[in-house]
């Protein structure tokens, strides 16, 4: 989900109908793009990752139309041919295969225009384009460019440009290396040893795609005609994204045009803007939303939706979906169009009434018989973070190695528990102040790595239980151990160790039936001391169910 | 009377001046809380005449100490003073004290009448006026530093010495107990057999009926120490009680791994592999090997759904790399069990929950954690519906969050894996807030797992309506490791 900043005033003038506030908010609610926050006439909205055109405020207002009854079915504009010629060489196959292009005439661009510009540039490319992978935009004042343009992949050190934010000129090579937005892009490019550029018939650099543009055909307020590049690696993507500006600029009221795209023979035009048919089963639709809705009914849902919809025969109907659409895969992508121009809150909600048993699961069943033991001995329960750091672990022990985040955000959560009782000692040595006998158990998963599960670690439910207190001892604890596993039915044999926690000769391990496993003990002096614990600790840890 | 009153009694009787009772404890060889106790009913029945008052005495402090071993600074100047005059601003250097001090010095020579000052051109000149004499407060000072303390009487020496923060003031509480007549007639009394505890001996040989039992003092229980308390966890409490709101409504529990294959995390919910939400900042991955799907034809199935689509579906068109898909990671989403329980074969009426832990990277403050809990379900049936849907939303909201039918609404959503999908929305406090995504699961995600029914599919997050539940303004209190929070909650 990203967010976008949209005037509202030029929301509602798009719009072309005057809304309350709370009729604003309600309605962009209802079209997939709820206010997040509002400043004045300033909304921020959010977007979800399906709806790539609504990321501008033209896009937005399109819905609004549809939503308000304003506007129905496909927008009407048609674009007319430019004339424009791009000549794409095979040599970029290999590394950014497709490029479309449109030009945009009779401008008028204004700073808040400009701003509008960068801002559904980056968002399209950010969600839609993947961060520039899928889908690059170039944005190019044409005054000083000379048609035909090419798009070639070159050797990265024979051509050099001013690119932007710079006032020299570069090698492809230097800017991969040091220009900032090289550095970042740098690895879309990775591996590939030709580099892709545009350039016109003066072998004036428009774009280094998808890294930069060139300093050249900057966007000004001056800015008459722009020429659009999108390149990528998805055909499709590429010709969505350029739908979604082209449509924006024609709702600016600019008038878009096409371009040819020349590439080993064969000539396509840009953008393709041929609406995509999709058939809608009537009985499908109304089977899948419960409803009982006529085709007329769903015809004009849909058309709400900007979609063009008509009866094709009494069970199905015909759609067009705009090209600027991403999202439709399948006809329930359709379905819910049609519940959306519905309504959400005009359906009924259907009470439940299929009967099944419901039940909770063996594990749960497992955990609430130890937690209702464990309270019986009087034991007060923590919950602790599954997350933790080799530090903590460290500082008391742990049986089996942690496994590791590879992508941690926090150096005191960079791990997965492997037991219990760190965070459980942890915690003691936090309530020093607070009233002896301090009597604590948790019950919790605990992973532990094992190339042999499908998954690669054991999911294991663990108890571990500690008893603080100035007479602190084994045999104050191993009656509850005893008492706990006893009922829980699990048979184990106690077994000497030397566990380095524990002070030696004051501790056991444990294993039993159904590969349960843990240990007993005295916590040694050494770490109480470490913890800066005043009382003795006893404690143990049990694993009461592998997984 | 038992014994040990006794004994006090008859320490009491030797001090018949009356005795602190500190010193009485010590002679009793009792802890000084007993003693007090002892001495308050000894007083409550006559026996003793108990005086409680407060002393203060003075303490040197730091400063202080230093000044009562090498001299006051005033002293210091007198002395330098002695051997000629001196010009103002050498007086730290001759004096061989502090600047700061030097300002003290000078102060209180003068106020002691100790030193003159005249003027030679633009300089000041010090010189001796009258006798130099030991001041009250120099003596006080030094018989506090021999005697560790004085009791504070309020005199000039004292108040002078305080406002110098040469000393300080410590609060003693006193207690005196002095032997009164009645007092002296009970220690001549037989004593009478109180008992504190009845033993098993006593049980057995009969001797509890020669002896009394001594009286609890009933504001003595209302002190004593806090029970040890056996509690379930207040938030694992919350997440039961919701287990068992579900079970009542027909859902059956199911668990899986927290450490989980991007297959099912992802794949198997048709998130396609260059989706956002798989980027690196969205996922915790785990440093381990690939894992195994296990199912051949199931990770070709899911391969193919997300290659070409299934059924009229164009599928997400991008190629789809199982070794991606066998990535391990930790489970961002409980709709990992749903999948897992989808493919592992379903004979449908189905109603499925799960709740457990998920973890998604994210900045740390009073609304956002690393790990959360979140609680998915399913509903599997042929008949289900959108509508069904919005009724089990709303059921959810008015049995589980507590709302009033007219505070649900329903919002539009997204989710890779769901088509429609909806947003429930419960007004809480006064607030539309979301509640819960839900949505009927995409047929790109159950074909492959071998399902051809509609899979109604939900998920309510935990934690911040825990957080209004329970009335707490931080989420990391639901990890709080305060046992008296703990206790309390």
């Amino acid at each position: 989900m990203v967010t976008v900043n949209v005037s509202k005033k030029y929301l509602l003038q798009l719009a072309g109908k005057k809304l309350s506030d709370l009729q604003l908010e309600e309605a962009l609610h209802q079209i997939k793009s709820p206010i997040d926050s509002q400043d004045g006439n300033n909304l921020v909205i959010e977007v979800n990752g399906d709806r790539p055109d609504l990321l501008s405020a033209e896009g937005i207002s399109r819905a609004l139309k549809g939503y308000l009854g304003v506007e129905k079915g496909i927008p009407s504009e048609k674009f007319g041919k430019s004339g424009m010629v791009v000549n794409v060489d095979s040599s970029v196959k290999s590394v950014r295969e497709f490029i479309v292009c449109a030009v945009v005439e009779n401008l008028k661009i204004s700073d808040d225009d400009l701003a509008d510009l960068i801002q559904i540039q980056e968002k399209l490319t950010l969600t839609h384009g993947r961060k520039r992978k899928k889908v690059a935009i170039g944005l190019h004042d044409t005054s000083m460019l000379t048609a035909p343009y090419f798009y070639k992949a070159v050797d990265p050190k024979s051509i050099s440009f001013i690119p932007l934010g710079k006032d020299r000129k570069m090698d492809l090579q230097e800017i991969i290396e040091k220009h900032e937005k090289g550095i970042d892009y740098a690895y879309i490019l990775d591996g590939a040893k030709k580099y892709p550029v545009i350039f016109d018939s003066k072998n004036q650099v428009l774009s280094f795609p998808p890294i930069i543009n060139g300093a050249l055909t900057m966007l000004t307020t001056n800015t008459k005609s722009i020429f659009i590049d999108i390149t990528g690696l998805d055909y499709h993507a590429c010709n969505i994204a350029l739908n979604i500006l082209c449509q924006d600029f024609a709702d600016r009221g600019a008038s878009v045009k096409t371009v040819e795209i020349k590439s080993g023979g064969k000539a396509i035009t840009t953008p393709e803007t041929a609406p995509e048919k999709m058939e809608l089963d009537i009985g499908f639709a109304n089977k899948l939303l419960g409803t009982e809705l006529s085709a007329k009914q769903i015809v004009e849902c849909l058309k709400k939706q900007r979609i063009s919809a008509k009866i094709k025969n009494p069970k199905t109907i015909e759609c067009l979906i705009p090209k600027y659409r991403a999202d439709f895969l399948h006809p329930v992508d359709l379905v819910e169009e049609v519940a959306l121009g519905y309504g959400f809150n005009k359906f009924i909600p259907k009470q439940p009434s299929v009967y099944t048993k419901g039940e909770l699961s063996e594990n749960t069943k497992l955990i609430d018989d130890a937690v209702g033991l464990m309270i019986g001995f009087g034991f007060m329960q923590i919950n602790t973070p599954i997350l933790t750091n080799e530090k903590l672990a460290g500082k008391v022990k742990s049986i089996s190695p942690l496994v590791k985040i590879l992508n941690p955000i926090s150096e005191e959560y960079e791990n997965v528990r492997s037991s219990l009782l760190p965070q459980m000692l942890d915690t003691l040595s936090k309530n020093t102040h607070n009233i002896y006998p301090q009597k604590i158990f948790e019950i919790g998963s605990t992973i532990i790595a094992n190339p042999k599960i499908a998954v690669q670690c054991e999911n294991n439910i663990s108890i571990a239980a500690a008893i603080a207190s100035p007479t602190a001892n084994i045999s104050d604890l191993s009656p509850v151990l005893l008492e706990l596993l006893g009922k829980l039915q699990l048979e184990f044999d106690l077994h000497k160790s030397e566990l380095k926690m524990f002070i030696s000769g004051r501790q056991a391990t444990l294993k039993g039936k159904g590969a349960i496993f843990g240990e007993i003990g005295e916590i040694s002096p050494e770490i109480l001391e470490m913890l800066k614990m005043e009382v003795p600790i006893s404690a143990f840890e049990i694993v009461i169910k592998r997984n | 009377m038992n014994e040990s009153e006794l004994i006090v009694l008859k320490v009491l009787e030797k001090h018949a001046e009356g005795i602190d009772s500190k010193e009485l404890a010590k002679a009793c060889k009792i802890d000084y809380n007993s003693a007090m106790s002892i001495l308050g009913k000894l007083s409550e029945e006559n026996l003793i005449d108990l005086k409680k008052s407060e002393k203060a005495f003075a303490v040197l402090t730091p400063e202080g100490a230093a000044y009562a071993e090498n001299g006051l600074p005033e002293k210091k100047l007198a002395d330098a003073l002695k051997k000629g005059s001196i010009e103002i601003s050498e007086i730290a250097k001759k004096a061989n004290i502090s600047p700061v001090e030097s300002q003290i010095a000078l102060q209180w020579a003068r106020k002691n009448n100790w030193i003159k000052f005249s003027k030679d051109g633009t300089k000041t000149i010090i010189e001796i006026a009258g006798s130099i004499h030991e001041t009250f407060e120099e003596k006080l000072l030094q018989k506090i530093h021999h005697e560790k303390r004085a009791e504070f009487e309020n005199t000039t020496p004292f108040q002078n010495l305080k406002n110098r923060n040469l000393i300080e003031i410590s609060i003693e509480k006193e207690a005196i107990a002095k032997i009164t007549p009645e007092g002296k007639k009970a220690i001549q009394k037989p004593l009478e057999q109180t008992i504190s505890q009845l033993t098993p001996q006593m049980l057995k040989d009969g001797k509890w009926k020669d002896v009394g039992f001594r009286e609890y003092d009933l504001k003595g229980l209302l002190k004593m120490p806090q029970a040890n308390l056996g509690k379930r966890q207040f938030y694992l409490q919350f997440v039961r009680e919701l287990k068992e709101k579900l079970v009542g409504l027909g859902f059956k529990e199911a668990n899986g791994p927290l450490t989980e294959l991007e297959f099912w995390n992802m794949d198997a919910l048709f998130m396609p592999q260059d989706h956002p939400a798989r980027d690196i900042h969205d996922v915790f991955r785990l440093d381990l090997p690939q894992g195994s799907i296990g199912d051949a034809k199931l990770s070709a199935n899911v391969g193919k759904a997300h290659e070409k689509g299934v059924d009229v579906s164009k599928g997400w068109g991008t190629k789809w790399n199982e070794r991606m898909a066998r990535r391990i990671v930790l489970r961002s989403q409980t709709t990992t069990v749903s999948a897992r329980t989808l493919a592992a074969g379903v004979k449908p009426p189905l109603k499925m929950f799960c709740i457990g832990k998920v973890f998604r990277p994210d900045d740390i403050d009073w609304k956002h954690f690393l790990e959360f809990n979140q609680c998915d379900g399913i509903v599997v049936d042929e008949n289900m519906s959108f509508r069904e849907l919005l009724g089990y939303l709303k059921t959810f909201a008015v049995d589980i969050f507590g709302a009033k039918e007219s505070d649900v609404k329903f919002a539009p959503s997204y989710f890779p894996f769901t088509e429609p999908s909806v947003e429930l929305m419960v007004k809480i406090n006064g607030k539309w807030t979301e509640a819960g995504g839900a949505g009927i699961f995409r047929p790109e995600m159950t074909r492959p797992l071998g399902v051809d029914v509609p899979v109604l599919a939900w998920g309510l997050g935990l934690d911040r309506l825990a957080m209004i539940n329970l009335n707490l303004k931080d989420i990391r209190d639901l990890h709080s490791q305060d046992l008296q929070f703990l206790r309390n909650k």
